[in-house]
């Protein structure tokens, strides 16, 4: 059974990209949410999701928002959360960290560092 | 409701009530512009989609551009560019001058705005921008462009697809939307990597060009990942959609069991668009 990431980004053209990423080599199951509501809505349609790719600028509900939802929810804060994003200020990162994400991937990225942060959250869940 | 009752309203503490009043926003002919400022950043989403209506229609787009550029306010920031998109014409000569701010995020951000706003304007300032050194803001730029059948880009977007992952990818995106058979052979040399193999295909698809098929059909035969060869059967639907007589070059290109099944997923693909009158 392949692994579930789920991507919460607004960004159709990065959703393209992660799945390009993601699906083939790696072998993931990607799950697509266009913002933090419509992630809620997938985490609860895919409760065995492994991993979630976080962006912070989306309307509706951003990235710290839903980052703030699922740290309140028990089964959902155990979810590791990779920030992914164009905000790289050192003050950023450390919001993200400490609104409870593991890791931060600053935008551009190259394929294999996104590969290098899933496999480096993963294994820290173990 | 005058415009004191209305600012009573948006303080209320239940949702019922400030929605009531966010409602009424754009009923105005001149609404109290700070009130539709209080509601953009109202904790509750249905309260702020109706500030955000109001807020394209009356607050002035550079004031939506300086809230952009706000990055402590990430409420604040969100509901401006979506104010922004919604903005038309209104909002074209404030994006535009954004495009040469002195924060990158702002520049990439009203990038990518223009891809949403519904109003003609000027290619070239987003074609300028292919070449900036924040990679970010050239992807927005790229997308918008895409986003904007912008035919003039073409020259511009295939230069980009010598240019790394980030965006090359893009720029196959893109040049799909836009569908000028200008970029046909350029995508074609992109068949050749796994990268960039999926999404080369579907612009291919999306150009028709009957110059695509040779090409198509050597992927199709070569790699047999099933998701690529799903999109690489529909551009091939679509270029013998446009061009029937490349379909012969099926039975030049495949062999044995391989020439029944792709005609097989053509005709499945022709019963579909047919019931669905495409």
């Amino acid at each position: 059974m392949p692994q579930k990431v789920l991507v919460v980004e607004d960004s159709q053209l990065l959703h393209r990209m992660f799945d390009m990423i993601l699906a083939r080599g790696p072998g993931f199951q990607v799950v697509h949410a266009m913002n933090g509501k419509d992630g809620l809505d997938k985490l609860a349609e895919n409760p065995d999701v492994e991993v979630i790719l976080l962006d912070i600028n989306m309307p509706q509900m951003n990235g710290l928002e839903f980052l703030g939802k699922i740290q309140a929810e028990p089964q959902l804060k155990e979810i590791p959360v990779v920030i992914v994003s164009t905000e790289g200020k050192e003050e950023d990162i450390l919001r993200g960290l400490k609104a409870g994400a593991r890791a931060y991937l600053k935008k551009p990225f190259q394929a294999q560092d996104l590969l290098q942060v899933i496999e480096k959250v993963r294994e820290n869940k173990k | 409701m005058d415009a004191t009752r209305l600012r009573e309203m948006l303080e209320a503490t239940d949702i019922e009530t400030r929605l009531t009043a966010a409602q009424q926003l754009v009923l105005f002919a001149e609404p109290p512009l700070d009130a539709i400022r209080h509601a953009m950043e109202d904790e509750a989403l249905p309260v702020r989609t109706h500030a955000i209506d109001a807020a394209a229609k009356f607050l002035p787009a550079d004031e939506l551009v300086s809230m952009v550029a706000n990055q402590s306010n990430a409420t604040l920031r969100n509901a401006a560019i979506e104010a922004l998109k919604l903005s038309g014409e209104r909002g074209v000569g404030a994006l535009l001058g954004a495009l040469t701010h002195t924060d990158p995020e702002v520049v990439m951000f009203a990038a990518q705005i223009l891809g949403d706003v519904k109003a003609e304007l000027p290619v070239e300032p987003l074609v300028d921008l292919l070449q900036h050194e924040d990679k970010n803001i050239a992807q927005s730029a790229i997308e918008t462009l895409g986003k904007r059948r912008a035919i003039d880009a073409v020259p511009a977007l295939v230069g980009v697809l010598e240019n790394d992952f980030w965006l090359q990818f893009a720029a196959i995106t893109a040049l799909g939307e836009i569908a000028d058979p200008r970029a046909t052979l350029p995508l074609v040399a992109r068949l050749q990597d796994e990268m960039y193999r999926g999404e080369a295909a579907e612009a291919l698809g999306k150009i028709a060009d009957a110059q695509a098929m040779t090409p198509l059909l050597d992927v199709w035969k070569e790699d047999t990942w099933p998701p690529l060869r799903a999109r690489v059967t529909l551009a091939i639907a679509r270029v013998a959609g446009r061009h029937p007589e490349t379909l012969k070059q099926i039975e030049e290109r495949l062999t044995g069991d391989d020439v029944s099944l792709l005609r097989t997923l053509l005709s499945t693909h022709a019963r579909i668009n047919r019931s669905v009158g495409a």
